[in-house]
């Protein structure tokens, strides 16, 4: 290896800028086999008729339903995308993308064990998790129809159904022809090196918009030093905006975010650690940059307005009532 | 495909060199692995499929000149993520993988980590010989006992690099010999650390000998240092001698 004698911050930069993409590839990686094997076993009739007609309960399920697909928020984008395709609606798949990462069991369970003596924090996260992904589904379902939410690639794709369709006739039926009816079958489309090839062309798609949010991460870390941060604690308000801005900024993972959050516990109050686990895994740097693969600026733009708006009133509360 | 097999090549090949425990915890070194040996597998197998077929992306629908635009937006971002990815293993080819240095060690907030700001196990710590005593022992003890002055003159043996004093230091003439610890990646590394009195008992100064960033052993006592109404607890080392640096550089 050549030899650069960088100056030490931006040595770290890069380190940081690598540590982001070596963490997260691998939760990708796992994200676009989930959401295959999704496309491969479920047919997409039975999730739509999973959802309840009301829109409150569609939208509250659709959060709900990371119990049944645990991904890190860096894998949730592609299964994301295959509901999409599977026949929800962009809301339905908002509310999902949204939940998916904090109402899983990894999440809740080491929630739970990080913290233990702070049930307010525990209860706080997973109903707050609820709420913040069901209202704004529901808000996004009430968006002018005529607004444009999807990428024209991945619009395009809905509209002339599932990749695998091997001939034109194919896509004009009614069956959903990406779903196998044997557990043989399964295994031949697993080992084929069309499934490979597919996995590879999601997994390269999802990788280009994971590697801009992990450096525009890193370099944030270098230029907005945390102190800076931290030096905003002293009004309840703004210790909570501190902690969102670190969630944001430092893009970690919802699997163990309980525990860098738990480093805070002497300096933070329980509602400015609770806006710290409510937002990161919703919204952070590289999610915003891996959603613009499936979604149009704008409507990235209103969920982050959505989810930040919706977290500094649920802190609020939190902090309102004596916590 | 070459940039799915490239970057299953990287983290496989971070494993064979001991190179991944620089930027993720030891706790995801498994699932890293697995999914680069599968990065590396899916991408091999996805090559008779993409050297058969090189319509594989075209709709092929009945052509339409609505698929024009996806196309050529299609084309442009293929330019610039191709460049993108070029940038990106430079980085990794050109740059030797390196821990983060003192730099960023002197500019996070020290001592905070959930390794030692939760309390649960100070007490069986503060029944042994101090000489056992690591450094995120020594740093829960300064967070959770009231009465630091009990260690006065109890001999310390710790390991880690020095790094230039941050705000929390008595004495900006001081330095930091620590380590950082990661729960999840470096992205959220916090740093670890003791202070050492820079002056010798001749007069001299460590830092004439070391530098920041060398990693180091340090032997020595505690001395009570007051700062306000607060008693903080500074290393006066009797030895720090050089060591090599650790396959795994952060605290467990």
């Amino acid at each position: 290896m050549i030899l650069f004698n960088l100056d030490p911050r931006i040595s770290d930069t890069i380190t940081i800028f690598l540590a982001i993409v070596i963490e997260a590839a691998p939760f990708v990686l796992l994200g676009v086999l989930v959401s295959r094997l999704l496309g491969m076993l479920v047919k997409g009739e039975w999730l739509v008729r999973a959802l309840p007609k009301s829109p409150l309960l569609a939208h509250a399920v659709a959060a709900l339903l990371g119990l049944a697909f645990p991904v890190c928020e860096c894998g949730n984008v592609p299964v994301t995308r295959r509901l999409l395709i599977k026949g929800f609606s962009v809301s339905q798949a908002i509310s999902f993308y949204l939940g998916a990462p904090i109402l899983n069991f990894v999440v809740i369970i080491s929630t739970i064990s990080a913290f233990g003596n702070f049930p307010i924090i525990i209860a706080g996260r997973i109903l707050g998790g609820l709420f913040i992904a069901t209202v704004v589904g529901l808000l996004i379902n009430y968006l002018p129809r005529g607004w444009k939410l999807l990428r024209a690639d991945v619009a395009a794709e809905l509209e002339s159904g599932p990749q695998d369709c091997a001939d034109e006739d194919c896509c004009e039926c009614e069956h959903d022809h990406e779903h196998v009816n044997s557990a043989r079958e399964l295994l031949q489309k697993l080992r084929s090196s069309k499934f490979a090839a597919g996995v590879v062309q999601e997994f390269n798609s999802m990788t280009k918009y994971l590697l801009v949010g992990a450096a525009i991460a890193a370099v944030t870390q270098l230029w907005l030093p945390r102190e800076f941060v931290f030096a905003l604690s002293s009004n309840p308000l703004l210790a909570t905006v501190a902690m969102m801005t670190l969630a944001l900024i430092i893009s970690v993972c919802s699997t163990v975010d309980a525990f860098v959050a738990l480093a805070y516990v002497g300096r933070f109050s329980p509602a400015a650690l609770l806006g710290f686990l409510l937002y990161g895994p919703m919204i952070d740097i590289k999610a915003i940059a891996m959603l613009h693969s499936v979604f149009k600026p704008r409507l990235v733009w209103l969920l982050v307005l959505l989810v930040t708006g919706l977290t500094l009133i649920i802190t609020s509360l939190i902090t309102a009532l004596g916590f | 495909m070459l940039i799915s097999f490239g970057l299953g090549s990287y983290l496989v090949i971070l494993f064979l060199v001991n190179k991944i425990s620089y930027y993720i915890s030891p706790s995801y070194f498994g699932f890293n692995l697995v999914m680069g040996i599968l990065l590396i597998a899916f991408s091999l197998n996805s090559f008779r499929h993409f050297s058969h077929d090189g319509n594989h992306h075209e709709d092929d629908h009945g052509a339409g000149h609505e698929h024009e635009g996806i196309k050529k937006i299609s084309q442009a971002s293929t330019l610039a993520s191709t460049s993108v990815y070029i940038i990106l293993f430079l980085s990794i080819i050109l740059i030797p993988a390196r821990p983060l240095s003192s730099a960023t060690a002197s500019s996070r907030s020290l001592n905070i980590a959930a390794l030692v700001t939760t309390g649960a196990d100070v007490n069986p710590l503060l029944q042994r010989d101090t000489k056992t005593l690591k450094l995120s022992d020594w740093v829960k003890i300064f967070n959770f006992t009231p009465d630091l002055a009990s260690y006065v003159g109890k001999p310390v043996i710790i390991t880690g690099f020095i790094f230039p004093s941050p705000e929390a230091a008595t004495d900006k003439n001081n330095f930091f010999v620590g380590k950082f610890v990661i729960t999840c990646c470096a992205v959220d590394a916090a740093p670890l650390g003791i202070e050492i009195k820079n002056t010798k008992s001749d007069s001299t100064s460590w830092l004439a000998e070391f530098k920041y960033d060398d990693w180091v052993k340090v032997e020595g006592v505690w001395e009570l240092v007051n700062v306000g109404t607060e008693h903080k607890l500074v290393l006066v080392a009797s030895n720090i001698s050089a060591i090599s640096r650790p396959e795994n550089p952060y605290e467990q």
